[in-house]
């Protein structure tokens, strides 16, 4: 069982937006961001420093991807992208310390707790 | 030339050297002294030929056929001096001077043969002048005179005889020699047609075949015995391209020849090949016209063409299916959050998850149906491992334990200690067994019995191992035999109608080959034919 954790969550859906805050706390984590596009992301993780990331790859503005780059070059974080695409099209450069994990639409909430898992471990180390 | 032609040609050569009436009775006179030493004449005749190898090598027959030719020969020298000179004395002159050609004897010699019997006919002639009493020394010339026309006669007698036997030495040559030709040309023609790899036919107007090539018999199953004569229409065309066939048929009969035409045709099995054939009018064949028509055998090159064009129609619907597969997954992600979500609200309340539990699953069918026709478009790419079929089965079997809940299912295993090792991708190879039990599954109603058979076997020169499923379910119907696997096609209402096609991808990415197997009773059975490693 993974500890709680203080995850930031972007998606231009406000459906899955919602989904996200509502899933979490039941797998019992904390959301700490909600993010519509990939800037806006940016911003509320300098505010928030959170120990997982979990974005969607397209986004108006800026990419989840893209998103990313920006915030693990300040703060390496670990991250779950999601995307309508099967695999990876690109994998971002200088990722290569930093748990990440792709996962395709559409997620359902197992998916995501393996996710986590996966990412962020039994010792919680992110 | 008939027996008129050889008359006025006789004539007309009479006329040539001037041959009169009064050379006829000269002749005739001249008969008298000449008769009683024929003998001497022919004796001398053949005595000469004997010394002459290139002459004498035609008589074969020893002694006793000398004896008849020597008969012969006294009976032409008598009828000669006979000074007739008409129609069937012409004919059968000529019939002698064909005889000659007959024998093979060279022209040459015939025309040393005749010098010889003219120098003794004039000895005959000088002699008797010579011998004749000297009474009427008084008129020397007009005994002189006498003779020399004797002599002339005898010349203008033998001219004609030498000419009619040549002339009939040089027709019967000349036809001989065309014979041969024709013969060494037909040898020609039918080692081309023996070696060309086409098949060749010769049609008669009413197209009965008059011939029927060697290539023509292997390729369609039948001997040429068997079909010379026979209806070519009726033996080997289906009946739905009757009518266009036998127009053009008519077409090339009347001068108007086919090009690269292609059309199948049956063979003695019942199978089809197909042809891209040429045909053409032939002038004579027994004295009327016919067609004479050249098939290449191109089945193989059509059927490339399909699997290319089949692999061009799977990339397009691949390339739209994707698309429309990526399209839907933000569509779906917002019915799985909602519906996730939704079942946190009606926690407690059975109904109501109930209906999210099935509309849950109806997403899951949905992406699976997405994601099978997004394999089926996709390039197959395969991980090569020794792989136990039976334990790949079973796991495949296993894995529809789902599908079997509540059924009466059962499998079962005759493999004869056959060596189940093949080399491939198991990932795949689960896939296909699965898909196959599937297919039984749906089909058959309980209780259900799906029967594997396996065996060793050769195909295409390696070595193989043939898997038999059998199911207990209603069997395929002609329909599905063509069509089971085809892509979309399903007689169930659910599914994509992909799980035979996939089942077919997987098998020609190893290398081998799935068949509907033969016709039975009871239940439907597939053939899988894998060979042991992957080439």
């Amino acid at each position: 069982m993974t500890r709680a954790l203080r995850i930031a969550v972007a998606d231009d859906e406000p459906v899955v937006r919602e989904y996200f805050r509502k899933i979490l706390p039941v797998l019992g984590h904390e959301v700490v961001a909600v993010a519509a596009d990939g800037q806006e992301l940016v911003d509320r993780c300098r505010e928030e420093n959170p120990d997982l990331i979990i974005a969607d790859v397209r986004m108006p503005a800026m990419d989840g991807d893209q998103a990313i780059c920006h915030i693990c070059r300040d703060r390496p974080t670990p991250f779950i992208l999601v995307s309508a695409y099967s695999k990876p099209a690109t994998i971002p450069d200088g990722f290569g310390s930093i748990r990440w994990v792709y996962l395709s639409k559409p997620v359902k909430r197992i998916d995501l707790a393996m996710a986590i898992k996966q990412v962020c471990g039994r010792n919680g180390d992110g | 030339m008939d027996e008129r032609d050889l008359f006025e040609r006789y004539q007309d050569l009479q006329a040539y050297v001037d041959w009169t009436s009064d050379d006829a009775a000269r002749i005739q006179r001249a008969r008298r002294l000449i008769q009683p030493r024929i003998h001497l004449l022919v004796d001398d005749f053949y005595e000469e030929i004997e010394k002459h190898p290139a002459a004498a090598r035609v008589i074969t027959g020893g002694a006793a056929q000398v004896e008849r030719l020597k008969a012969s020969l006294s009976a032409w020298l008598s009828e000669s001096l006979e000074g007739r000179s008409d129609a069937d004395y012409v004919a059968r002159r000529w019939r002698i001077g064909r005889k000659h050609a007959e024998i093979g004897l060279n022209s040459a010699y015939v025309s040393a043969a005749m010098s010889r019997l003219r120098n003794g006919l004039l000895d005959i002639l000088a002699d008797a002048q010579l011998a004749r009493p000297n009474a009427r020394q008084s008129q020397p010339r007009t005994l002189s005179g006498q003779f020399c026309a004797s002599v002339k006669s005898i010349n203008k007698l033998l001219a004609l005889e030498l000419a009619v036997i040549q002339d009939a030495y040089e027709a019967e040559h000349l036809k001989r020699e065309r014979l041969a030709e024709q013969e060494r040309s037909e040898v020609k023609f039918r080692r081309l047609i023996e070696a060309a790899a086409c098949m060749v036919v010769i049609l008669r107007p009413d197209h009965s075949i008059a011939y029927f090539s060697p290539y023509s018999e292997a390729l369609t199953g039948y001997a040429a015995a068997a079909v010379t004569g026979q209806d070519f229409v009726m033996l080997f065309i289906p009946e739905s391209t009757r009518a266009t066939i036998m127009m053009h048929l008519e077409a090339t009969l009347t001068g108007r020849p086919t090009k690269a035409y292609e059309m199948p045709i049956l063979r003695r099995d019942g199978t089809q090949r197909w042809l891209v054939w040429n045909t053409q009018r032939l002038e004579d064949l027994d004295g009327g016209a016919a067609v004479l028509a050249v098939g290449q055998d191109v089945t193989e090159r059509r059927d490339a063409q399909e699997r290319l064009l089949r692999s061009e129609r799977l990339a397009g619907i691949g390339q739209m299916i994707t698309g429309l597969a990526h399209e839907s997954r933000n569509a779906l992600q917002r019915i799985q959050a909602c519906g996730e979500m939704l079942e946190l609200e009606v926690e407690g309340n059975e109904e109501a998850m109930r209906f999210v539990r099935r509309s849950q699953e109806a997403q899951d069918h949905l992406r699976r149906l997405f994601d099978e026709v997004r394999g089926y478009a996709a390039p197959i790419q395969l991980e090569h491992t020794l792989c136990r079929l039976d334990a790949v089965w079973r796991e495949a079997w296993n894995l529809l334990e789902a599908n079997r809940q509540g059924r009466s299912a059962s499998l079962v295993e005759s493999t004869d200690g056959a060596d189940l090792t093949v080399s491939g991708d198991r990932f795949r190879f689960v896939q296909l067994f699965r898909n196959l039990f599937e297919n039984s599954l749906a089909a058959c109603t309980d209780p259900a019995i799906i029967q594997i058979c396996s065996r060793n076997v050769q195909f295409q020169q390696q070595d193989a191992l043939e898997i038999r499923f059998q199911d207990n379910g209603p069997g395929l119907s002609p329909e599905a035999r063509q069509y089971v696997f085809e892509p979309f096609f399903t007689t169930k209402m659910k599914g994509t109608g992909l799980g035979m096609a996939i089942a077919r991808r997987i098998v020609e990415a190893h290398g081998g080959e799935i068949a509907v197997g033969d016709v039975r009773e009871a239940g439907a059975e597939f053939v899988v034919t894998l060979p042991r490693t992957i080439r």
